[in-house]
């Protein structure tokens, strides 16, 4: 009689062909490019990205008014919303799921550090919201509005790099309130909402000043006045008030933007877990 | 590397330790899920932690890899502190975790080189998926893949560039038995080829059949440890039959039931006995003490369980207890 083996297995003892040193930076950079190319290989991720210059074509398209200062205050909440549609958005799954998935669990058992890891993991997203705000700009441009000028890019790309970095921290900090997907879908929203409408409100003109200036504390609306200041028709949202006289006002949007990044990512080391939740 | 030597390893043996474990505590607020253990790992062997679920087997593999803040103790992987010299320990351990995953969109091949792409060990990654029998799944889809699959995928990171130390942690949940067979298989393989293996596993067969070594935990403590043989020596063998004398019958016949440290001995009396009496034994049988005995007496408290003091390559001939005796 005869009985079927087991699924053979190579009866080499071992295929190891020896050691290499390998940078941090390059398994960080490894991870994102593995992360990108998975990017594209989850629909919905896809569609929720590829729907930010959609939105801004769209809003470009409503637009009554296609005057610099019009475009330039429309630049500034076109690149909020679009990022925390996208980018933040797509930082709340991303982590939900590779969380849920026990992703993170198994890579925690890599060489990666934890800050590789995160690095690595969420830089793809970071990029992409870098990529769409220079879509918003490329779009609105295309429609007459102006281009930062040279004084003006250096703020600009600043406060997207931190704004794009901050978002993804919210995104983290908001999926370490969610159990599952389904719930992180339901517990993204509340601060898009915040993000987006207080973006939205920076640029309708008709409220009060102090209102105006209450809403740049807002998290990330400082990036909308940054945008919209350093977009080449020098458009000011919000008349900065008196105790940061004399302070360049992008160096206060800045600020305000960093300071919520920041906390942002505070919140998201503190909720930051490694399995899932239980 | 730095290597220790044990100072009551046997002439002859393998004596470097690869992990020294001393005084180990894990605590979850006033919980002590590991409480005080002492173990120590040799090279080249294959250890299995056993326990009941909450027996603090995973806690203590999580403070062994650096996962996991102890409480008192210390720990040392390959001659380094796991929680200091994290990155050093993953270049040289391999690790397969209890319900780990991968991302779904990816393959076996793509999950593999990315790993590749992440570890100081070089490889073959298609000679790696060749090994754990899953080269002709290595463009299927994570998520298409089955439990048993991605367990296979799973020890494929774990071993890859042949890592001095692999810690599988419950590595059959879940398999059926052909993949559990395969890998017995492989885990003597990396045996035989001097990798060091820690396991944990509530499969006490897989340990009788795989384990140099095993240590059996109990609330955060650890019971008995050692060889095999060490044990189950402790423990008794037992004897048993239905003896009949000559004109009973069944009915009236006498059952055996026998424990012995002294199988040998007191099974030829037995025999002596029934051949100088014309006795029928029926039902004759002799079992030798059995891991899952052992298992059971721990759960039960008849063997107590000891904290720091001896350590668990000799705990278990300080802490078994003994039960000899015949009932009727």
């Amino acid at each position: 009689m005869t009985t079927e083996a087991p699924t053979p297995i190579s009866r080499t003892t071992t295929t190891a062909r020896g050691r290499r040193t390998v940078t941090p930076l390059q398994r960080t950079l490894r991870l994102a490019r593995f992360e990108t190319s998975m990017l594209a290989k989850q629909r919905t991720t896809l569609v929720t990205l590829l729907s930010g210059p959609l939105l801004v074509l769209g809003l470009a398209a409503i637009s009554p008014s296609s005057s610099p200062q019009a475009l330039a205050a429309l630049a500034g909440m076109g690149v909020v919303v679009v990022m925390s549609l996208t980018t933040h958005f797509a930082a709340v799954m991303l982590t939900v799921n590779r969380r849920e998935a026990q992703v993170l669990k198994r890579l925690r058992t890599s060489e990666l550090s934890g800050s590789e890891l995160v690095t690595g993991m969420y830089l793809p997203l970071a990029v992409v919201g870098v990529l769409e705000s220079l879509a918003v700009v490329a779009v609105l441009a295309a429609r007459g509005g102006a281009l930062p000028d040279a004084v003006g890019w250096l703020p600009w790309l600043a406060g997207v790099l931190i704004g794009s970095a901050g978002l993804v921290a919210a995104g983290v900090a908001v999926a370490g309130l969610s159990g599952n997907a389904e719930k992180a879908n339901w517990a993204a929203v509340p601060l898009l909402v915040v993000i987006s409408g207080a973006a939205n409100m920076l640029t309708v003109g008709v409220l009060p000043e102090a209102v105006r200036q209450v809403l740049l504390l807002v998290p990330f609306a400082s990036l909308t006045d940054l945008v919209a200041r350093t977009s080449g028709a020098s458009v000011s949202l919000v008349e900065l008030p008196d105790v940061v006289a004399g302070v360049p006002p992008e160096l206060v949007d800045l600020v305000l933007l960093l300071l919520w990044t920041v906390v942002f990512a505070a919140v998201a080391k503190k909720l930051w877990r490694w399995e899932p939740r239980g | 590397m730095t290597t220790t030597k044990t100072a009551d390893a046997p002439a002859g043996t393998t004596t470097d330790l690869v992990v020294d474990v001393r005084g180990l505590s894990v605590t979850y607020g006033a919980f002590s899920a590991v409480d005080g253990i002492d173990l120590d790992v040799r090279r080249g062997e294959v250890f299995a932690l056993l326990g009941t679920n909450g027996a603090g087997k995973t806690s203590t593999l999580e403070a062994l890899q650096g996962f996991r803040r102890r409480a008192a103790g210390s720990v040392t992987v390959l001659g380094e502190d796991p929680m200091i010299s994290t990155r050093r320990l993953r270049a040289s351990s391999g690790t397969m975790v209890q319900e780990a995953g991968f991302v779904p969109e990816a393959t076996p091949l793509s999950a593999l080189q990315l790993w590749a792409s992440l570890s100081s060990r070089v490889d073959d990654a298609d000679a790696v998926l060749e090994r754990v029998g899953l080269a002709h799944r290595r463009t299927v889809l994570v998520k298409d893949l089955s439990g048993g699959e991605k367990r296979r995928l799973d020890l494929a990171l774990a071993i890859w560039g042949a890592p001095e130390l692999i810690v599988l942690d419950e590595p059959t949940t879940g398999l059926d038995p052909e993949s559990r067979a395969t890998l017995w298989s492989l885990v003597r393989e990396l045996r035989d080829g001097g990798t060091t293996v820690l396991m944990t596993t509530h499969h006490l067969e897989e340990a009788e059949a795989l384990a140099d070594r095993v240590a059996i935990m109990h609330r955060g403590r650890i019971a008995v440890a050692g060889t095999l043989a060490e044990v189950l020596r402790e423990r008794p063998a037992r004897i048993t039959a239905v003896r009949r004398l000559p004109g009973q019958d069944a009915v009236t016949a006498e059952q055996v039931d026998l424990r012995t440290h002294h199988l040998q001995r007191d099974l030829l009396a037995l025999l002596t006995d029934a051949e100088r009496t014309g006795a029928v034994l029926d039902q004759l049988r002799a079992t030798p003490a059995s891991l899952e005995e052992v298992f059971h007496a721990v759960v039960r408290g008849d063997l107590h369980t000891t904290s720091a003091a001896p350590s668990a390559s000799t705990a278990a001939s300080t802490s078994a207890s003994t039960s000899e005796g015949a009932s009727r």
